[in-house]
């Protein structure tokens, strides 16, 4: 898990909170689970069942080892464990098509297992789900209670809302509806779901029973008092089976391509000649290799070529960028060559994931879970600059707020690409210069190695972070009353 | 039954010394108090019942529908899956005992929709 997770005083973690059955908790960057007394029985037949074993060996569910009982924060405790650690900790609407999709049936798998060993999962939320040594993984081992014979699934609304609605929403619609799930936290309302689709949805009898009528059927049946218990006998093990296979079948059978993008293609389409590209490929390997760093956050890192190259040491490194379609292809690559130490997101820097959920801190801002041992900002910098009117202190400021080191690419005014950016805009960048760039960075950063990437007019930098720098400082101008974008869009 | 309460309220018309003008400038009509009022009455139990509904679903939980359907959905699958496997077995018995290994045998159409 992520080490600089906010904990409470007893070290618990803000965001867990719901669940009776235990909590995580925090000591000395590690972080372990505290099983509760009240969920003790069931702990036992997950462990003494085989079934934790079966879905650990499968990579289903995080492994865990037992730890001192006397470092649980409550007396309630009846065990505690030390899950594996997780690098990143990523959300529901920061994942791409393909890692959504992959986590769905990776739910429906382990309830599937789990029934055959006479237990059922209680909820199916995309957030008990993480990314750990490349495979999408059940990361709540209390997420388990004792399969009741006759009783319909209790999480089968939770994976509709979490998982199918959003997929098919990605698929059939559009795939920036995945953002959806930023604002409704715990799903896509059904209602919302089945307007957004398009009508031949109705067609395909999987989103047909599971999003149309389901979502008809809440409305029908919004009023009734019906218990659960009162439901005990109406459905057989056999046909909750058969559930679980349709609603996997109605997931594989979503797809959606990633090419369609504009940025997806744009790997395969260098602004460099071979040498060029070769060359900053060098460079960066070269600056990776000096710094030594523990983590890595590439910026804008599109398909994942430069995050190859610094992850190359197993260094765990979080590929962003915003663009769904390239982080697809990204986390495709990922999963076809086995790699174990990437997190493709899709995040927009110019707005940050921000920090969500009951007291704003269930769901932890992107900016806040790091810092990162190294942040790369490749061929971004002009896309800030001119792209989102953002002054070169700033985003110094931005960077350093990050992590204390900077490789950073400069894209010059008079590179195609800035040229591009600039055509269609009626006011002028003067500030945007190396001179200017090297001055602003020069006062957060202290610039290690510079160097012009071949048969370009580019220049990498390598920067170690300044003391002072990255601690929100207000810049002078705001305080006068001026926002960040007015003092950028006169050109001064 | 509902009695309006505009048969209560004095015809502002008849009052005297009211100049006509002012009157329909100023104080409203019977027609547009009964109108008024009957728009009130009906805005207030309109609220009323909104509220009524609005506070009813605050309660509700969602999952009553999910379970309902849960139970359909499974049931009409379940019934696919035992049609199929019982003309599988109708099939293997049109061909004959003889043309199949055992474990081709399949489970019994009563086990399957257990």
């Amino acid at each position: 898990m992520a080490s600089n997770a906010p904990a409470s005083l007893d070290g618990r973690l803000p965001g867990s909170f719901r669940d009776p059955a235990g909590f995580v908790f925090e000591r000395d960057g590690t972080f372990f689970r505290q099983v509760n007394r009240s969920y003790a029985a069931t702990f036992d037949t997950l462990m003494k069942s085989g079934l934790y074993a079966e879905l650990a060996a499968q990579g289903l569910l995080i492994p865990h080892e037992s730890a001192d009982l006397g470092l649980a924060p409550e007396a309630e405790a009846a065990a505690v464990i030390r899950p594996a650690q997780l690098q990143f900790v990523s959300y529901p609407f920061e994942w791409s098509f393909s890692q959504l999709k992959a986590s769905a049936i990776t739910t429906l798998r382990v309830q599937r297992q789990a029934l055959a060993y006479g237990l059922s999962l209680k909820d199916a939320s995309a957030y008990n789900i993480q990314l750990h040594d490349g495979q999408p993984k059940l990361i709540d081992t209390l997420s388990f209670e004792p399969y009741e014979p006759g009783l319909p699934w209790v999480g089968y609304r939770q994976f509709c809302q979490h998982f199918l609605a959003p997929l098919a929403l990605m698929a059939c619609r559009d795939v920036r509806l995945g953002r959806l799930l930023q604002s409704h936290l715990d799903g896509l309302p059904l209602d919302l779901a089945a307007r957004l689709l398009p009508w031949r949805t109705r067609l395909r009898p999987g989103l047909l029973m599971h999003l149309h009528l389901h979502s008809r059927a809440q409305a029908r049946h919004a009023d009734s008092d019906r218990t659960r218990a009162s439901l005990k006998g109406r459905m057989s093990q056999r046909r909750l089976e058969a559930l679980l296979e349709s609603l996997e079948s109605t997931v594989r059978r979503l797809s959606w391509n990633p090419g369609s993008t504009p940025w997806a293609s744009y790997g395969d389409q260098s602004s460099y000649s071979d040498e060029g590209l070769a060359d900053k490929q060098r460079l960066v390997a070269e600056y990776i290799a000096q710094t030594e760093v523990d983590s890595v956050w590439d910026l804008g890192g599109n398909v994942g070529i430069f995050s190859r190259i610094a992850g190359a040491n197993d260094v765990p490194v979080v590929s962003i960028d915003s663009d769904p379609g390239a982080v697809d292809l990204n986390y495709r690559r990922m999963v076809d060559r086995d790699e174990r130490n990437l997190y493709p997101i899709v995040a927009d820097l110019t707005s940050p994931s921000p920090a969500l959920g009951w007291d704003n801190r269930e769901v932890r801002s992107l900016t806040a879970r790091g810092p990162a041992g190294l942040v790369m900002a490749l061929a971004l910098v002009h896309h800030l600059a001119i792209g989102n009117n953002t002054r070169f202190e700033r985003l110094a400021r931005f960077f350093a707020s990050l992590g204390p080191r900077l490789l950073i690419e400069f894209v010059p005014p008079d590179d195609p690409m800035v040229v591009r950016l600039l055509a269609m805009r009626n006011h002028r960048f003067p500030w945007y210069t190396e001179q200017e760039f090297e001055a602003a960075f020069g006062r957060c950063y202290q610039i290690q190695r510079s160097d012009r990437i071949q048969d370009s007019r580019r220049r990498l930098y390598l920067m170690v972070r300044r003391g002072t720098c990255g601690n929100g400082a207000i810049p002078r101008m705001e305080q006068r009353g001026r926002s960040i974008r007015d003092v950028n869009t006169d050109g001064r | 039954m509902y009695s309006s309460p505009v048969a209560d309220i004095p015809d502002p018309a008849s009052a005297p010394g009211r100049d006509t003008d002012v009157r329909l400038t100023r104080a409203p009509g019977p027609r547009a108090l009964t109108d008024s009022r009957v728009f009130l009455v009906l805005g207030l139990w309109a609220a009323l019942l909104s509220a009524t509904q609005l506070a009813r679903r605050c309660y509700i939980d969602p999952g009553s529908g999910s379970f309902a359907i849960q139970i359909i959905i499974a049931a009409v699958l379940g019934g696919i899956l035992t049609a199929r496997l019982w003309l599988r077995h109708v099939f293997w018995r049109i061909l004959g005992r003889g043309r199949r290994s055992k474990s081709d045998d399949p489970p019994s159409v009563k086990e399957a929709d257990r």
